[in-house]
């Protein structure tokens, strides 16, 4: 059985897991084969959902925490991770 | 009949000033198209939903196509709600409620997404009401798609002015594409993506005029004045000249204030106001010189730790950066602020951003004095690029200084690399003034012992407001509460101009009130010999002072300073003032 790979990452941006934001993540976890979860509290989304995603409820200074099972799963986490700190690759408005 | 001349004000988010004829969008009527079905039409009605799904996908990706690279936000926006219209999981939840509730698509979709709106309005955030719009978007597109009828129902003339109630982001694309004039949204905020949108087709835009779409009619004439926020209806002919003229003459006029900009700001009584330039980048310093700045009074650092602390480590990284400043700018002094994060701004690493209350938390001077190998980098960078070059004055500034051992803590950094730098055999210029930026309460109450040991002071007006006053300018809700000229602000501004000449040392203004004529009259009329501000503001103020007399505006502030609300305050200058100050407003930005 594969492993799970995790990490926490706390959000960032000003408007958090936004619309924009949630359609950057799951572009990149699109690239991943492994199954990813993100996890904010008790809440758990398929990250390559984005309604799943908005469906978290989490802003900015949320923690959220990301897994991953398959075989690309320690990249697919760490790719992920660095996107959310950096604030999804957008440029922030205002 | 039409009312003549009709104002109405809400909040211009995209400046600028049109004259045109409105274009109200009317919306259909929600007829109910719920209803029950039985067991055998259930493969119908999943049917019609996945065609629904690929007809609304395929709409948002022609609209898509029809726009152009550069417009990034529009894009994602879009890619956003096809992303939506995809989702397995909206999908799923949609075709097991047809199944389970045996209930038509319709109905399925507005049950599903009223599940998430239920969920989003769970919980307080002011960005909430910005996804619960995405999802009514693609909802009712969804819905319009399952009855068959065709989309493209906005077709605005050219140069008309658009009136809605509210628009979806797909829509404002439509509609931009029209050449239209401008927009009166009686929804959304600032931060809306159908504001986001139309800042990038840079059309004049005002939100928040209620019930706009009932007061006029399609044809009306409108002037639209985004810049103030003001809106008037069927404006007669003298009003129409008016504006006409106006806008004419505000481009002639901005092209001469710029050209009298390269002169000094001596009002009429021939006393000198020196006018400095806030700057975010070092290539801005071009801007600062062409706008007639005397000066960069505000050198804000934190682009360079947008990255991550770790870069900003390296000292290499500020002495390059002051380098290119110091060699590019014919302008002195120039003042660079140590770096600002916390709070608003930049929230960089995870132990940082989880703070209850950011902006009374570990930020700017405080995050400096943890962090004191970045400050240490900091300044020893800046300090050795300027023993490199010398040739105009250097002033370094600490941001956020709440107390005496911050500053003398803050100091201590400063002399330990100036210790350093001598023991490494460099000679150090004595020309580098240490400041304290004035922006918290309880430094104005200070600030006679804060003078003893700094070189100069700078009020940054921005946080001293927001501090003082525990407003949140961000905050659309209270934003009539953010008031910088609160006879409050004042006392404490005026009480730091004293101890600053008391101990005969310069004070200057940086904040972003120093763009307001009002506040910049009241500013120098309380004994403030600088100001600084963006470069666009500078010909505009140096012109406001040239139409006044010191004596005058000294005379009045005594009076304004007696006053009990900013309001009070306001009127009393405008009334004193009011050729001078319209004429120092920016007409275009």
């Amino acid at each position: 059985m594969s492993k799970i790979h995790e990490v926490e990452v706390t959000i960032k941006n000003s408007q958090g897991l936004h619309a924009r934001p949630a359609k950057v993540f799951v572009e990149n976890a699109n690239q991943f084969k492994s199954e990813i979860e993100v996890s904010h509290k008790d809440a758990v989304a398929n990250g390559k959902s984005i309604m799943s995603l908005l469906g978290l409820l989490a802003f900015k200074g949320c923690t959220l925490k990301i897994s991953a099972v398959g075989e690309d799963a320690p990249e697919a986490v760490s790719a992920l991770a660095d996107l959310i700190n950096n604030k999804f690759n957008l440029e922030e408005n205002n | 009949m039409k009312i003549k001349n009709q104002y109405y004000q809400g909040n211009g988010v995209i400046p600028g000033i049109v004259i045109g004829r409105t274009f109200v969008i009317e919306r259909e009527k929600d007829t109910d198209t719920h209803s029950h079905i039985t067991f055998q039409q259930v493969e119908i009605e999943i049917d019609r939903f996945k065609n629904a799904l690929q007809k609304s996908f395929d709409e948002l990706e022609m609209i898509k196509n029809r726009i152009s690279e550069d417009h990034k936000d529009p894009g994602h926006i879009l890619e956003a709600h096809q992303m939506m219209i995809q989702d397995e999981e909206l999908q799923k939840q949609v075709i097991e409620t047809i199944k389970n509730e045996l209930v038509n698509a319709e109905w399925a979709i507005d049950k599903t997404l009223e599940k998430w709106k239920t969920l989003f309005l769970s919980v307080e955030d002011e960005y909430m009401q910005e996804r619960i719009s995405d999802l009514k978007f693609v909802s009712k597109r969804l819905i319009r798609n399952l009855s068959g009828k065709n989309g493209s129902i906005v077709n605005p003339p050219p140069d008309a002015i658009v009136i809605a109630k509210e628009l979806s982001p797909a829509e404002t694309i439509q509609i931009g594409k029209n050449a239209i004039s401008g927009m009166v949204i009686e929804k959304g905020g600032r931060t809306s993506h159908t504001v986001i949108i139309a800042k990038a087709f840079e059309i004049p835009t005002i939100v928040g005029i209620k019930d706009i779409t009932n007061e006029v009619g399609t044809g009306d004439l409108l002037l639209l004045d985004a810049t103030s926020g003001q809106l008037i209806a069927n404006p007669d002919v003298e009003m129409v000249q008016k504006y006409r003229t106006r806008m004419h003459k505000a481009l002639a006029y901005e092209q001469n204030l710029l050209k009298q900009s390269t002169k000094p700001a001596k009002t009429k009584d021939d006393y000198t106001i020196k006018i400095s330039a806030n700057i975010d980048f070092v290539n801005e310093i071009e801007a600062a010189n062409s706008h007639g700045a005397e000066g960069v009074g505000l050198y804000r650092t934190e682009f360079l730790f947008i990255n991550n602390f770790r870069d900003a480590l390296d000292e290499k990284l500020h002495f390059d950066d002051t380098l290119k400043l110091l060699e590019n700018s014919s302008i002195s002094p120039l003042t660079i602020r140590t770096f600002d994060l916390g709070g608003d701004k930049f929230p960089l690493e995870a132990d940082f951003s989880n703070e209850p209350n950011p902006a009374l938390g570990l930020r700017s001077i405080r995050l400096a004095l943890k962090r004191r190998k970045i400050l240490k980098s900091q300044l020893r960078g800046i300090l050795r690029s300027y023993i490199k070059n010398h040739k105009v004055e250097l002033r370094i500034m600490f941001p956020l200084v709440g107390s005496m051992e911050e500053f003398l803590s803050a100091k201590e950094v400063y002399w330990e690399c100036i210790n350093e730098l001598l023991q490494e055999g460099h000679d150090i210029p004595d020309n580098i003034a240490i400041g304290t930026m004035i922006e918290l309460p309880s430094a104005c109450m200070i600030s006679d012992h804060l003078a003893t040991k700094s070189d100069f002071f700078s009020i940054g007006s921005n946080d001293l407001t927001q501090y003082s006053l525990g407003v949140d300018r961000n905050n659309d809700m209270i934003s009539d509460l953010y008031q910088p000229l609160h006879p409050g602000i004042l006392r404490l501004i005026k009480k730091t101009i004293k101890s600053a000449k008391n101990a005969k040392i310069p004070i200057s203004v940086c904040g972003d009130t120093a763009t307001d004529p009002v506040a910049a009259l009241i500013l120098i009329g309380m004994g403030i010999e600088n100001l600084s501000m963006p470069p666009g503001y500078i010909p505009h103020i140096k012109r406001l002072i040239r139409n006044v007399e010191l004596r005058k505006v000294e005379k009045i502030t005594e009076q304004a300073l007696e006053m009990q609300t900013a309001k009070g305050i306001i009127q009393l200058f405008i009334k004193n003032f009011e050729e001078a100050i319209d004429g120092s407003r920016l007409k275009y930005s």
